[in-house]
């Protein structure tokens, strides 16, 4: 790519920015300062204690009417809005971050750290789960996603990316308060606007690490009720589990093995989710409870 | 259940058997496919080494299960759910 060369009105590539996913390290580069600023407000800054295993390099030019987006091993991809630009790229990071995790279930849960392990928070769809997410993490919990876990061998680990809280659960969120009105956004089609939050902004630490499962909630919403917890039978934690999650890409055939296992030595509640304030005493045993960082440190 | 009284029924190949704390899950990596069973059918499973009738197996779940006869209905229907699911053959 002949970058900053005047005769095809290409300008210099001025801007970066790096991005970690697990334990792929991304630099973005980019002659369009707009895609640039879009990624560092969206993208998330967590801390990850997953050594580096890869340094990758994408480039996204804007060159004759279109973006290419091109690095990482794999073939140019060509866009023509800024903004479906900026959809294939992040899938594309997440991809790449991901690849090196092709050996690992992927469970759509939200998850946080007890005392001696990681509890995921599972659920069906719009079960409540970024919403508890939230309100645990104001209340003080150690909490670190609300999308994606990976597991393997009884470990699980955060797919690390910004909470995507619905802009209509906002009333059941007070302490989130002014964050929201700053906080990064996104506007989707099926939920509406989505506010990107780092739990570093609302003063709580956001640390990705692997983890051993020492609980599994799953999530039925209660709307209007009260909030209870009662035990689940491991059998029909996995059952409800398997709903919600997806077998390695690799192929590993000792999965369902390995995802049996994890349960059966992990403490399963089913968490019926009425009124959020009744549900933190609920939480609380599953759960250490840290004091507050302070507000924007790492 | 007059074609399973004489049979001797076998385990299907490939099943991969998770013991859980309150049941059983099989894994059929050949069909993909998750199945769950309680410990008695799951004893009833392990049981099926094709050299058994259901009354042989009957009598030996009552000896483990401490009954006082052989649960001769239930391991029919047991059988009869094995077979549907392709458990055993």
């Amino acid at each position: 790519m002949p970058a900053g060369s005047a005769d095809q009105g290409v300008g210099p590539l001025t801007r970066s920015e790096s991005i970690r996913i697990l334990a792929t390290r991304f630099t973005v580069t980019s002659n369009k300062p707009e895609l640039i600023e879009r990624l560092a407000y969206l993208a998330q800054h967590a801390e990850q204690d997953l050594p580096i295993e890869e340094d990758c390099d994408i480039s996204v030019i804007w060159e004759n009417g279109e973006y290419c987006i091109s690095g990482g091993g794999e073939q140019d991809q060509y866009e023509l809005s800024l903004a479906v630009t900026f959809s294939t790229l992040f899938a594309r990071l997440h991809e790449h971050g991901l690849r090196r995790f092709s050996d690992y279930i992927r469970i759509h849960a939200a998850s946080g750290f007890g005392p001696d392990g990681m509890v995921l928070l599972v659920g069906e769809k719009e079960a409540g789960k970024t919403t508890t997410a939230m309100h645990l993490l104001l209340e003080g919990f150690e909490i670190v996603g609300d999308e994606l876990v990976l597991l393997r061998h009884g470990e699980a680990v955060t797919f690390p990316r910004p909470f995507y809280l619905r802009h209509t659960a906002l009333d059941l969120l007070p302490k989130f308060g002014d964050h929201a009105r700053v906080a990064p956004f996104v506007n989707s089609e099926i939920a509406g606007r989505l506010i990107a939050t780092d739990p570093q902004k609302v003063g709580r630490p956001w640390r990705i690490r692997a983890a051993p499962v020492r609980a599994i909630v799953f999530l039925e919403p209660n709307h209007g009720g009260a909030s209870g917890i009662t035990t689940c039978s491991k059998v029909e934690m996995v059952r409800r589990v398997l709903t919600q999650s997806s077998p390695p890409s690799s192929g590993r055939d000792d999965w369902v093995a390995d995802f049996c296992s994890t349960i059966n030595q992990a403490e399963t509640v089913i968490a019926r989710m009425g009124d959020l304030a009744s549900a933190t005493d609920l939480f609380r045993p599953l759960f250490a409870v840290r004091p507050a960082a302070a507000a924007g440190s790492a | 259940m007059s074609g399973l009284a004489n049979a001797k029924p076998i385990r299907a190949e490939g099943l991969e058997i998770n013991v859980m704390h309150d049941g059983i899950v099989i894994y059929q990596r050949s069909h993909k496919k998750i199945h769950y069973l309680n410990h008695t059918a799951g004893l009833v499973l392990e049981l099926c080494d094709g050299k058994h009738t259901p009354a042989e197996l009957a009598a030996s779940v009552a000896e483990a299960c401490r009954l006082p006869k052989p649960p001769l209905d239930d391991v029919f229907t047991c059988l009869q759910d094995l077979l549907t699911k392709e458990l055993v053959r």
